[in-house]
């Protein structure tokens, strides 16, 4: 069993984040219509209540990659990849 | 098919076809009695997860990343094969271009609250959806996730999207953006074969693990080292982890493998994903008459 280390996290930990973000971004273009802030809201806060419930990949043993205790983790990447698709609509997505 | 259609001529090809197949797969099974030649499988099984945890991953894009990659072009021309055949879409074959494809009356009907709670929650759920497939894609060399899988969750949310919305859906996904990203997908996969081919000679090589010749696993030797440490550096290091395993403590990385897991979720995403919009309403539907 390894410890939880903070810093530095192995690039593997962290990159399916950055791609997580990336990617849902460019989907998060597609989207269209008008969503409010309380949708937003919910949604984020809907998300991080699933990042704990997936929890963070095998075998990643930073803070940064979502890793807490052995029993205890967040898929970061899963938040990562949510906030990404509101960015992406605030980049081009906002049309009707 | 009628029992008509096997009389004559097709009827003797089919039956001995099914003689054939019958002869076979007796004699087969017949000859096994415990003499299976074992092939290389299980020295594969044995390597495969020093490369990535998820063993699958490692067999179906690393050691048969060649069969994926033309199974991945399977599904991207079935899919405009299926919508240039029959992709007319139910929404103008009924005559209604303009209405959405769930009739709203029909769902007053049963629950007058289910289409407030369709309205209000469609949104919500369309975008976890996304991100649950973002998050499968980007496991797919940790968990059991992939670019296959990746792809049909993201085309359930988008048809969830289309039911829901209709063609007010929050997850607009154009015709030409379908066609385009699973396109690229499918031209992703291929060319990430070519860092391989070019160091190595094997298309494909997934030159980022490089299990064969880099020295990380003990008892396979006789390769010499093929692949510029540039080339592992670059394809491998932004995958690598701490791989913990009953005999010891590894760095391992998955090469290209997540890279064309991308790719694949891709072309999934393009193939699926046009079939739902093609097939709800029709391919020369707006986008084609304004061309």
């Amino acid at each position: 069993m390894i410890e939880l280390q903070l810093f530095p996290a192995l690039a593997g930990e962290v990159t399916p984040i950055v791609v997580a973000f990336v990617l849902g971004i460019l989907f998060g273009t597609q989207l269209q219509g008008k969503i409010s802030k309380r949708m937003i809201g919910l949604i984020i806060g809907l998300s991080i209540i699933a990042a704990v419930l997936f929890e963070a990949p095998i075998f990643t043993w930073s803070l940064l990659a979502g890793f807490i205790s052995e029993h205890i983790s967040i898929s970061v990447a899963f938040v990562a990849a949510t906030i990404g698709m509101f960015v992406g609509k605030a980049f081009r997505g906002g049309r009707e | 098919m009628e029992s008509k259609a096997l009389k004559g001529s097709r009827g003797i090809i089919a039956v001995i076809a099914l003689m054939i197949i019958f002869v076979g797969v007796s004699t087969s099974l017949l000859q096994l009695n415990g003499n299976v030649a074992r092939g290389i499988s299980p020295e594969y099984n044995a390597l495969a997860p020093y490369e990535a945890p998820n063993n699958l991953a490692s067999w179906v894009y690393d050691y048969r990343g060649f069969d994926t990659l033309i199974e991945t072009g399977v599904i991207y021309v079935g899919a405009l094969v299926s919508v240039l055949a029959i992709g007319r879409g139910i929404v103008r074959t009924k005559g209604v271009a303009e209405e959405a494809p769930v009739a709203q009356s029909s769902m007053d009907f049963h629950v007058s609250s289910l289409n407030v709670i369709l309205k209000y929650f469609g949104i919500p759920v369309i975008i976890l959806i996304v991100a649950y497939s973002l998050l499968v894609l980007t496991g797919a060399a940790t968990s059991g996730g992939g670019g296959f899988q990746c792809g049909v969750i993201f085309s359930s949310a988008f048809l969830l999207g289309m039911i829901f919305y209709g063609k007010k859906n929050p997850l607009n996904l154009s015709k030409k953006f379908l066609i385009g990203i699973g396109g690229f997908g499918w031209a992703l996969y291929a060319l990430l074969g070519l860092p391989g081919y070019l160091v190595t000679g094997y298309w494909q090589y997934n030159v980022g693990a490089d299990l064969w010749s880099s020295g990380l696993i003990s008892g396979v030797s006789g390769m010499s080292a093929v692949v510029p440490d540039i080339m592992r550096q670059i394809f491998g290091d932004p995958f690598r982890i701490l791989l913990v395993l009953s005999d010891g403590t590894y760095a391992s990385t998955a090469g290209i493998v997540p890279l064309i897991n991308i790719g694949e979720a891709f072309n999934v995403i393009g193939a699926i994903g046009l079939i739902f919009l093609v097939f709800a309403y029709g391919y020369t539907d707006e986008e084609g008459k304004s061309k």
